[in-house]
């Protein structure tokens, strides 16, 4: 500490202003700053997340077009496109429409959607002038195959070869002849759908099955309805899934309560731990003093404090009944292959990877990117609501 | 007295999201052999930072901006904390100056046994061998007042009861014989009978340890008990010191007036107990003068204007405001510390 | 600890127990009867209710079930007809295959993300914190088929380094042993990604929250060194909770195995529970369910285990003289609580 004495000359001050003046506290109150509701608060956090806000936008975005797309495109997604050829008036059969590549007015040039493919092929082939019009491809290059006859690679513009040159297909079509475009679309609106409704079942089970757990929490009622939980749980779900959609006909509503009937575990036991948590909470035991209704109780208090973990959740649960519907519906388990879903496109584009490669790659694509953005705008969201979890 | 510690104009900050909090602002004090200062001050007010400082402790986003904290060594040798190198900073640590915290319930590693806990500074620090260390960290169990030793050495955090735990962070501290003797809080998180047992734990220990001891507490009746010196710590600064008489019953700053009148004691029984208004100033945006002038009664107008420095009031009497300045009004500080300070003239008189 | 470990076996076998129960009861209340093959006439349908005894009282079939199950007799299929043995013919030899890729990418997964998790929090802010970010994201979002995919092009089309497909070793037509390893490497390094970028995460925040613990600050406040706090004090601390996430991960291993399989044409449990299911092959569906519980319950034994030798607190509280029945009180009780304190685990 400083020894010295106070040299008070040394001190340079408005000596006026030693005077007392009146409490200003007031203006004390003002600086703490306003308290912003929750809602509020949490939905500036989240704003506040670039990536979450992007991941929002495009999946909000890819759920629209998703839907306008389908709603307005003139093919179908079980039968190829009737187009009719304008010089001829007749309709372009199916076989000049079946797997053709993508190809873009204007992108051409990207290399990628040109409508154009390689294509590898002995030699002699070529010499099929109806089937290989000249004009139609490019040699890249040709060697000798491993059974000794000569092989080419081809760089074939599929459109004219097929004489559809003044057709556009996005995404190309399929070997069904079907357009790619339409289909990848009405899958990501099935996938998106079958996500939505099955995080919806989960929440509702959940929450009725929780809620009652944690109202009843720690009477005979609740262990009984914890240890069913408890076995219900050891058992996978993916297992569960396909047990029990071995026993009901393939289709959407199957597929939604299978999901549903394994996804709700994880909200239950969140639900009830809520509960457990808020019971002994000051304004739950206050209003149970004054008497207030279990309803009231419940859904004025309670309710609302776990909201935001449900909504956590749920985002969650988005995501992972969208991934079992694509591995169920990939090995022919879940939707009927007619039916379009990001799963059976992958599952068909794995089959046609070798022709088609566009078949497998474009859903695959879409998949991932539908997954990702909801991801992180799950991720987004618990650390907006809960910024405890930040991170996890 | 012999110096062991001398703070000076200790800066603090944490680089925030919202910005950079400075949570210690131009702190300076001493702390001499054997002596026990208490820092009191209300929640966020940089206690605990402080302390952190002095071992380098700080969080991830904390620095040191400015100031330093010169440790005295036994052999007259003189080094700043706040410049060491990390490996120099290890054999501090544990060894010169140790720490006790506020919450035993979590301060102990519940994966490891109590004798390897309390071993490891005994043999970081002073090259015994295991079985050496063993015998101390034995001795250092019955030394805390924990029966059969020998048992304990391989018992786990989760089987000791909160106080016994707080013993052994205590044993765990007292290890290597340090010279300083942190305790953040150390009696906060238990239960009253077992608060009077660790503080008189913590002095009986003092006694025989010679260490000087920083004790921070929200509870006056604590310091008055264990201190010879107060520090009062307000938004980062300190804003009065000195022994403890001093600022129970002479104190100068209207926060300690405010502190002093909020806690119920013999004085002000059956009054209404007075709180002081507001809340803390944000320290990401410290105001200008005196911190504490918006919540205060006796603010001065100058005192939104301009720091008030240290003044000093006696050999042992230091606080930060304007009302000391001999221009300054004459203000009466609230009755209950008046009554105090007359008590004292009693006492000192009789 | 032996206490502990006989405790979790007993729980183990109530789950399996239970399982199978279920099993005979979906087996019991499924509408019609589980030959409702197409392929079957009635006679022939009739013949084999008949053998299967499914016209006796619920009670003398469950206690058939129970009986046959416990002699490893699952039942045979029905459609093809040869009457295979379903666990001779199918579980006793896709089992193994199928544990084995999926309990390496397991283990493969759990170290690797254990130490990219703990790098990315002690070098936090770095540049390796934020791929292991970035890719943990990536990681837990994008489906293992889609890896299954991109390594497929990389590795097998366009590098030709590994096989495309699976081969079992066989001499007879030429392919080695080395080729059946081969084989394996895309199918474990697709199923693994999940198992890596979820442990990652999740090391990653549960060492962040233990070094910002009270007890690492008094383990630095005794001068130890930052590679002594780590090693001998966080790392042991962030692994607790983080042991626990195993479990769920073996759950994705299963539902991701089963389009890995089909994907690398593997001769595994899950392609044939697939084949089965497809085929209505009811027995054979739920024998190879009840072998996916019970590799699932294998793990979380070994997880339990992992438990016990880590955390003391659990290792303790079981030893202490109870009798059976109050330890098995007891552990419920605790899973109860652990379910209290809501450590939701994002599957
Ligand atoms: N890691 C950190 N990052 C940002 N701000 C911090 C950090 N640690 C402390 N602070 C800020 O520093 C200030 C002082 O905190 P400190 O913990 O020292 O208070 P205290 O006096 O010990 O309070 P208490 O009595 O509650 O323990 C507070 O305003 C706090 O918000
Ligand atoms: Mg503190």
């Amino acid at each position: 500490m400083n020894n010295m004495k106070n040299d008070f000359s040394k001190i340079k001050i408005d000596k006026s202003k030693l005077k007392l003046v009146s409490n200003r506290i007031e203006e004390s109150e003002e600086i703490s700053g306003v308290s912003l509701g929750y809602w509020k608060d949490s939905f500036r956090r989240l704003l506040h997340n670039k990536i979450a806000t992007i991941s929002l936008i495009l999946i909000g975005f890819i759920f629209i077009f998703s839907i306008f797309i389908t709603s307005t495109t003139p093919h179908s997604t079980v039968i190829e496109p009737q187009i009719k050829d304008p010089d001829t008036g007749q309709m372009i059969s199916k076989k000049s429409l079946t797997s053709v590549p993508p190809r873009i007015k204007g992108l051409e040039w990207l290399g990628w959607f040109d409508g154009r493919v390689d294509k590898l092929l002995p030699k002699i082939a070529l010499e099929n002038e109806v089937k290989y019009p000249k004009d139609t491809y490019e040699i890249v290059e040709c060697e000798e195959g491993n059974t000794g006859k000569e092989m080419c690679t081809i760089d074939l513009d599929v459109y004219k070869q097929n004489g559809i040159e003044q057709l556009y297909f996005t995404f190309g079509t399929d070997q069904l002849a079907r357009d790619n475009w339409t289909r990848v679309w009405a899958g990501v609106r099935n996938s998106l759908a079958i996500g939505l409704l099955a995080a919806v079942f989960d929440i509702v089970m959940g929450v009725i099955y929780g809620s009652i757990c944690g109202f009843y929490g720690g009477t005979k009622v609740d262990n009984i309805m914890m240890r069913f939980i408890e076995i219900y749980g050891s058992i996978p779900s993916i297992v569960l899934l396909i047990l029990l959609l071995s026993f009901m006909d393939r289709g959407f509503g199957a597929l939604i309560i299978a999901l549903g009937l394994t996804g709700w575990i994880g909200v239950a036991r969140m639900v009830r731990a809520q509960y457990l948590r808020y019971r002994e909470h000051d304004f739950v035991l206050a209003s149970r003093t004054i008497g207030a209704s279990t309803k009231r109780l419940i859904f004025k208090h309670i309710f609302p404090n776990i909201i935001g973990q449900i909504v956590i959740l749920a985002t969650f649960s988005i995501p992972a009944a969208i991934f079992y519907e694509a591995s169920l519906s990939f090995i022919g388990l879940g939707l009927p292959t007619d039916q379009a879903s990001l799963g059976t496109l992958i599952n068909n584009g794995i089959t046609q990877r070798s022709v088609s490669a566009y078949l497998l790659w474009i859903p695959t694509i879409v998949l991932s990117i539908v997954m990702l953005a909801i991801n992180l705008l799950a991720n987004g969201l618990r650390d907006a609501l809960d910024p405890r979890l930040r991170g996890r | 007295m012999e110096k062991l510690l001398e703070v000076k104009n200790l800066n603090v900050t944490f680089e925030t999201h919202g910005g950079t909090v400075q949570a210690i602002r131009d702190v300076s004090f001493d702390l001499h052999r054997g002596e026990t200062l208490a820092v009191v001050g209300e929640s966020g007010s940089g206690k605990s930072v402080m302390t952190k400082s002095v071992m380098r402790l700080l969080a991830d986003n904390g620095n040191i901006k400015h100031g330093e904290i010169l440790y005295h060594y036994e052999d007259g040798t003189i080094v700043d904390i706040a410049k060491l190198r990390d490996g120099e900073m290890h054999k501090i640590r544990g060894a010169e100056i140790a720490m006790v915290f506020q919450d035993p319930m979590t301060s102990l590693n519940p994966t490891m046994t109590i004798g390897k806990q309390i071993m490891e500074p005994i043999m970081k620090h002073q090259n015994l061998s295991k079985k050496d260390a063993r015998q101390k960290a034995i001795e250092l169990i019955s030394m805390v007042k924990i029966d059969r030793p020998t048992k304990r050495m391989k018992q786990y955090p989760h089987e000791f009861s909160g106080g016994m735990r707080q013993r052994i962070v205590i044993a765990v501290a007292l290890a290597c014989n340090p010279n300083i003797l942190i305790c953040d809080e150390p009696t906060t998180a238990l239960d009253v009978t077992i608060q009077a047992q660790i503080i008189d734990l913590i002095k009986e220990l003092q006694q025989q340890t010679k260490a000087a001891v920083i004790f921070i507490t929200h509870d006056l009746g604590v310091v008055a008990n264990i201190a010879d010196r107060v520090a009062v710590m307000y938004a980062g600064k300190i804003c009065e010191i000195g022994t403890s008489s001093d600022v129970f019953y002479t104190p100068a700053h209207p926060y300690t007036w405010g502190l002093l009148a909020s806690k119920p004691n013999t004085d002000n029984l059956g009054e209404k107990l007075y709180s002081i208004p507001g809340t803390p100033p944000n320290l990401l945006d410290p105001p200008k003068g005196d911190a504490f002038a918006l919540r205060s009664n006796y603010a001065l107008e100058l005192d939104f204007e301009e720091q008030p420095p240290m003044f000093k009031i006696s050999d042992t009497h230091y606080a930060a405001t304007w009302l000391l300045h001999p221009d300054a009004p004459k203000v009466e500080p609230p009755k209950v510390v008046q009554r105090r300070g007359a008590k004292k003239g009693v006492t000192n008189n009789g | 600890m032996l206490r502990y470990v006989w405790n979790r076996i007993l729980m183990i076998f109530v789950t399996l127990f239970l399982i199978l129960t279920i099993n005979f009861l979906l087996l019991y209340l499924m509408p019609g009867s589980p030959f409702q093959n197409p392929r079957l006439t009635p006679s022939q349908r009739e013949r084999i209710e008949d053998k299967y005894g499914l016209n006796d009282p619920v009670l003398v079939q469950y206690g058939r079930y129970m009986y046959k199950v416990s002699k490893l007799d699952f039942g045979g299929t029905i459609a093809t007809n040869t009457y295979d043995d379903i666990f001779e013919e199918y579980i006793i030899d896709r089992l193994p295959l199928t544990a084995k890729i999926g309990g390496i990418a397991l283990i493969i997964g759990t170290v690797i993300g254990i130490t990219f998790g703990a790098l990315a929090a002690i070098r936090r802010n770095s540049w390796l914190d934020n791929s292991v970010t970035v890719l943990g994201v990536i990681g837990v979002s994008i489906p293992s088929f889609v890896f299954a995919a991109i390594l497929q092009e990389v590795f097998a089309i366009n590098l030709d380094w590994l096989p495309l497909f699976y081969r079992e070793a066989n001499p007879d037509i030429g392919h080695s042993l080395k080729d059946q390893n081969l084989g394996m490497i895309m199918p474990i390094i697709a199923l693994s990604v999940l198992p890596i970028a979820s442990i990652m995460r999740y090391m990653r925040t549960e060492l962040v929250e233990v070094f910002s613990s009270d007890y690492i600050l008094l383990a630095q406040a005794k001068g130890l060194s930052k590679p002594a706090v780590i090693f001998k004090h966080a790392i042991r601390n962030a692994l607790i909770p983080v042991i626990t996430i195993i479990g769920p991960m073996a759950i994705n291993l299963i539902a991701g195995s089963l389009v890995i399989e089909r994907f690398f044409n593997i001769p595994g449990l899950s392609n044939s529970l697939v084949t089965f299911t497809l085929a209505k092959e009811t027995y054979a569906t739920l024998a190879i369910n009840f072998f996916y519980s019970f590799m699932y319950v294998t793990v979380i034994l070994i997880v339990d285990i992992l438990y016990g030798v880590i955390d003391p607190r659990i290792r303790l509280a079981s030893n202490s003289k109870l009798g059976l029945i109050g330890k098995l009180i007891k552990s419920i009780k605790r899973k109860f609580q652990s379910d209290n304190a809501g450590g939701e685990v994002n599957e």
